[in-house]
């Protein structure tokens, strides 16, 4: 049994296979940049009707909203572990994830747990009696 | 003496394990799973999970019932899947599988089990709420891949339960049925063939309500599903990626391999006894807790 000779065609028959391989190919990365580009967030503004007492708080969906002497700040209730919803035990003054039992304090930092990383911290503007009333604006 | 004393029993045992039908009983439940969910599918609404999921059980006309019958079902599913999948390795029955089939009835199980766990997840109650984000953010731990893999599997913070409700309803059984269907081509099994388990599952479900677990203030202990106890308890002193990816995954890597030839099978079962027995000690602890 003789090989077929390698002529120019059988080469070119042959590159045009690979070229479309390579064209289909090159065309997966701008579908793959464009799935993986996520566009970032709007802020969100959450309103908490309510005054709350110098060393009281809030347990709302996202986070926990505390106020002191020194003024109020919220921090995120999603765990930095993986994510599970802190609660507030207000006994100890700390939050606990449900999940791992990550543990932080009321400033979000952490004390104990499989969590690495501190809560983030949302900035928090109090509103005075106007015509919505009183209590604060959390930004997430 | 003593050996005498346990050998009907060790024959018994083998006997069961390898007699019963539970091939069958799966197939079985996984038809009652299957028709449940299809009507609860008909009331769940995934923009509102845990509205949908308990006005199923508070509001809707025997919906606790549908609701229940589909988890009962999907469970057994799971249950007799397993004690099927450990007496054909008893039985030596993976041997006469060529190692490609083998290898689709193994991707078989960890699928049949995402499809539970996705289960838990549309529920959206605090435990299914903590199940959904704990695998989001173990599938991004994965390198290169988590993106892609998250956003095509959950992406729940992004999306809610809509990709999770797609992959639920048809993604993951569709992988399943590539997996298995070799499989089942050759095993036909009836309603007739096990009235007893049916009529037992629909009267659990009548009896026993499926689990709810509202989240609420001061909850400060959520335990998951039955089968992820080992894995919740892992994650604690495990980085995510090893214990949610590379420790599940050695698993399905042993029983890949269980279907190869000697020496190659006595290793992998003796890792998967192993695996096993640390898994199960440690689902005992989180279970304690």
């Amino acid at each position: 049994m003789t090989e077929e000779p390698f002529t120019r065609r059988i080469f070119l028959t042959g590159s045009w296979a690979w070229l479309r391989w390579v064209a289909g190919g090159l065309l997966l990365y701008p579908l793959f940049r464009f799935l993986g580009y996520h566009a970032p967030k709007q802020p969100r503004i959450v309103k908490v009707n309510k005054i709350v007492p110098v060393g009281g708080f809030v347990l709302e969906h996202d986070f926990v909203l505390f106020v002191e002497q020194s003024g109020a700040w919220a921090v995120s209730r999603k765990c930095t572990h993986l994510g599970c919803r802190l609660n507030f035990q207000e006994k100890e003054g700390l939050l606990l994830c449900p999940c791992h039992h990550s543990r932080f304090n009321k400033e979000g930092i952490r004390i104990s747990g499989p969590a690495q990383k501190n809560l983030p911290r949302f900035q928090v503007a109090t509103m005075q009696e106007d015509k919505d009333g009183k209590g604060y604006l959390v930004t997430l | 003496m003593e050996r005498g004393i346990l050998l009907p029993f060790k024959i018994v045992l083998r006997t069961l394990l390898i007699e019963t039908k539970w091939g069958g009983m799966s197939l079985v439940s996984l038809y009652l799973s299957v028709l449940s969910g299809m009507v609860v599918a008909l009331q769940y609404d995934p923009t509102t999970p845990f509205f949908s999921a308990s006005s199923l059980d508070l509001l809707m006309p025997y919906g606790q019932f549908f609701r229940s019958c589909h988890f009962y079902s999907s469970q057994l599913f799971i249950l007799f899947s397993l004690a099927h999948l450990t007496a054909v390795i008893i039985e030596k029955s993976d041997q006469q599988l060529n190692f490609g089939k083998w290898f689709l009835l193994v991707v078989s199980v960890p699928t049949a089990l995402l499809l539970l766990f996705t289960g838990y997840v549309l529920r959206a109650d605090a435990t299914g709420e903590a199940a959904g984000v704990i695998a989001e953010n173990i599938t991004l731990s994965i390198p290169y891949l988590g993106e892609t893999l998250n956003s095509l599997l959950f992406a729940i913070e992004a999306e809610g339960m809509k990709r999770i409700y797609a992959n639920h309803l048809v993604g993951f059984g569709l992988v399943w049925g590539v997996c298995c269907w070799d499989h089942l081509r050759r095993y036909r099994v009836s309603f007739s063939q096990h009235s007893l388990l049916l009529f037992g599952t629909v009267a659990l479900s009548l009896c026993l309500v499926a689990p709810m677990e509202p989240t609420r203030l001061g909850l400060f202990h959520i335990q998951g599903p039955w089968f992820l106890l080992g894995l919740q308890e892992l994650l604690r002193y495990v980085q995510p990626f090893w214990a949610g990816v590379i420790f599940p995954g050695t698993l399905v890597a042993a029983l890949v391999c269980a279907g190869t030839e000697f020496p190659g099978r006595r290793k992998s079962l003796l890792l998967i006894v192993v695996w096993l027995i640390v898994y199960f000690s440690l689902s005992i602890v989180a279970a304690l807790r």
